[in-house]
């Protein structure tokens, strides 16, 4: 706590010791509390981008969660050309189905393999990042011990 | 809608029009031709086709009502999708508990959840067991 703040309530409360019950207790169950959603998603890209093996070398591949309805696959790479080449994907959470959205419009409702794969990646994802980044048991929803 | 590229409209296992004696070859030759041909159908029907616009499934894809992508004369109106997954069992959900874990983790109270402390004014020295 800074010298001038210390001194400020020093003055209020007249016992500097006492300062220490102005604080806010910090709870100890919740140890990401400091990361912003932007940053919690990018940590569980990284588990995302390896759900689906090995990502070749030279390669930067995320997958994550964007919201309840929308994942988001982004490959980025250098072509043979060396130029620096990169694709997102929108899979969107429709009640019909799985709706993907590519660039130059092209749209789909996902089917066959590519359905069965992408519902096995989000829940190895949501498996994954519950336990690895929340502590979270996915099943129960229970804190891990 | 008809098929759009002249592929044969027809599923495996459906019924194709014709009277079993149409379908009489005249000798072995035709037989194995048509046998190869049906077998052909059948295969390039169950073909994996990422372009969702390719000819021969424009019938089963989402086309917003008003807009055609693929001919922008032609208006198409929206087509049931065949059995994706059933929506009450996954992707939703797991997106919404992700959701969920994310705002814990970022220190706010779930709603209902009473097993969290609850953030409380400044100033309420109740919340912080403070009281005398």
């Amino acid at each position: 706590m800074g010298s001038l703040l210390k001194q400020a309530l020093a003055l209020l409360v007249g016992d500097e010791s006492q300062t220490d019950l102005f604080k806010v207790p910090l709870s100890s169950n919740r140890p990401l509390k400091k990361f912003t959603e932007r940053e919690l998603i990018s940590l569980e890209s990284e588990i995302g981008g390896k759900l689906f093996g090995k990502v070749p070398r030279g390669h930067r591949r995320e997958f994550f969660n964007l919201d309840p309805k929308t994942w988001i696959w982004y490959e980025e790479y250098k072509d043979d050309n060396g130029k620096k080449t990169s694709s997102t994907v929108r899979y969107e959470i429709h009640e019909k189905g799985i709706f993907k959205v590519q660039e130059g419009a092209r749209y789909s409702y996902i089917d066959g393999q590519e359905l069965e794969h992408f519902v096995l990646a989000t829940k190895l994802y949501y498996e994954e990042v519950a336990r690895n980044i929340y502590h979270i048991d996915p099943a129960t929803g229970k804190k891990l011990v | 809608m008809l098929a759009l590229t002249g592929q044969a409209a027809f599923k495996p296992g459906e019924t194709i029009g014709l009277h079993e004696s149409e379908l009489q070859p005249r000798d072995t030759a035709d037989l194995s031709r048509l046998a190869l041909g049906l077998a052909h159908s059948a295969k390039e029907f169950n073909k994996p086709q990422p372009n969702v616009f390719e000819a021969g499934r424009i019938e089963q894809q989402f086309v917003a009502p008003g807009q055609n992508f693929h001919n922008p004369t032609t208006t198409y109106t929206e087509k049931a999708v065949n059995p994706p997954y059933n929506p009450a069992e996954f992707p939703s959900v797991v997106g919404f508990n992700l959701s969920l874990m994310r705002k814990d983790a970022m220190g706010e109270v779930l709603v209902g959840d009473t097993t969290k402390p609850k953030a409380a004014p400044l100033g309420d020295r109740d919340s912080y067991g403070l009281a005398a």
